[in-house]
């Protein structure tokens, strides 16, 4: 069991990782709520030694979306709601990109979750494919797959930086 | 595209009453597992206490003795059995029993075992020879074990004189807890102590004291002495029945042999 210190730097550190993980992956408070508390008390009852400060950011992460993973297949998970309806504060965010948050949202799960991790996180297609622990060619069709459908559902030039960038 | 995307997520922050229900979630599972520990240390040191008395329980009913096996022949020699039939204990009532003892490690073998090389032992020795008397004597509270360790002992002995070619009088019997009890106040084997009863029958003088360092055989000879002179005085005239009164048990026995 790690240290009331260990956890608390923890939480400071991945805890809006594992929030905007769990916004990608679950579509509403209350399951997020859960998730949210039991990766971090996982990472209590965890005696995993860490190499350095990315391979524990990596592993929040692979938890995370496990247990998120988890919750979807629970059978008496609770019903999908609005954005608004996934935040226990109300969300202080413009509207432009309150709507773009609602597009990648509304994408696949699998395509929601390479945009989160190739874009925000800044992970390359390697990194993700070890992440999520699938092929690295999979990881590449689902970006290009989720960029097309942002594409049509935000306008053309939005991904076009993007997509040079990714198959550069 | 990216910036946008960054920015969007950028958005989403973790509210402060989720960070401390969180943190309230790890103080309560925090304390739950140290419970958990504390149950964890108690059981492994119950177990560990109980298995202890098993195997102390366990012991003490291994060491604890059932069954008195006394053989006499001159070294006597006693055997205490427990109830896996397996000997826990030997002591000898006399210099000759030790030195029998002293070569032969008898403890944890069967009963039989051991009689049958306390008896090679003491015929290789030469305290059996033809004509001899090989006397044993059992006490035990199982009377249902009783009549089959009487008959173990009879072919044990048995099979030991014929093996050694040695014509010898073999008596196999059970005895009382008392006479045990007596006998072993008395430092005699029960056998010993009866015959020297027998003896006190017909000579008063004749003390165990005076018993202890003869062998079985002269003790019961004397006896049957006595009882032929008592039957038929004039047989031996030469001494008389005021004649052995007077002396001493010692004088009549002659040496030890």
């Amino acid at each position: 069991m790690r240290s009331e210190q260990e956890v608390n730097q923890a939480l400071t550190a991945y805890s809006d990782i594992v929030r905007k993980i769990c916004i990608v992956h679950l579509k509403n408070v209350h399951d997020s709520e859960d998730v949210f508390q039991d990766v971090f008390v996982k990472y209590l009852l965890s005696d995993k030694a860490f190499e350095n400060d990315e391979h524990e950011k990596a592993w929040i992460i692979r938890v995370t979306i496990n247990a998120c993973k988890d919750k979807i297949k629970h059978f008496f998970r609770k019903k999908a709601a609005s954005l608004d309806a996934l935040f226990i504060e109300p969300l202080a965010i413009s509207n432009e990109n309150k709507g773009l948050l609602e597009v990648i949202l509304s994408l696949p799960e699998k395509y929601r979750v390479v945009i989160y991790l190739f874009y925000y996180e800044g992970y390359s297609a390697i990194e993700i494919s070890k992440i999520l622990e699938k092929k690295e060619n999979t990881i590449y069709t689902w970006l290009a797959r989720a960029r097309e459908q942002l594409k049509e559902k935000l306008g053309g030039d939005f991904l076009e930086e993007s997509n040079k960038r990714s198959f550069r | 595209m990216k910036n946008q995307i960054k920015e969007a997520f950028d958005s989403i922050k973790v509210e402060d009453a989720l960070i401390e229900a969180t943190q309230k979630r790890m103080r309560e599972t925090r304390k739950r597992k140290a419970t958990k520990s504390s149950k964890k240390i108690i059981v492994p040191i119950v177990s560990l206490a109980l298995v202890g008395f098993l195997i102390f329980g366990s012991l003490k009913m291994y060491a604890k003795e059932t069954a008195f096996i006394d053989i006499d022949v001159n070294p006597s020699v006693e055997l205490k059995v427990n109830a896996f039939d397996r000997v826990v204990g030997a002591y000898a009532y006399n210099k000759d029993g030790q030195s029998v003892l002293k070569e032969l490690d008898v403890e944890n073998k069967t009963y039989t075992e051991a009689v049958k090389e306390l008896i090679r032992r003491m015929t290789d020795q030469g305290y059996i020879g033809n004509n001899g008397l090989v006397s044993i004597t059992l006490q035990t509270n199982n009377k249902k074990k009783q009549n089959s360790q009487l008959n173990d002992l009879k072919d044990s002995v048995s099979k030991v004189l014929t093996e050694k070619k040695v014509k010898a009088t073999e008596e196999v019997y059970s005895v009382g807890h008392d006479t045990k009890v007596h006998s072993h106040k008395e430092k005699v084997s029960p056998a010993k102590y009866l015959a020297i009863q027998e003896l006190q029958k017909y000579d008063s003088q004749a003390t165990i004291d005076e018993c202890r360092g003869h062998s079985l055989s002269d003790i019961k000879n004397q006896t049957i002495q006595h009882h032929k002179d008592k039957n038929d005085p004039h047989e031996n005239k030469e001494f008389g029945d005021e004649t052995v009164e007077k002396h001493t048990f010692e004088e009549q026995l002659g040496e030890r042999h």
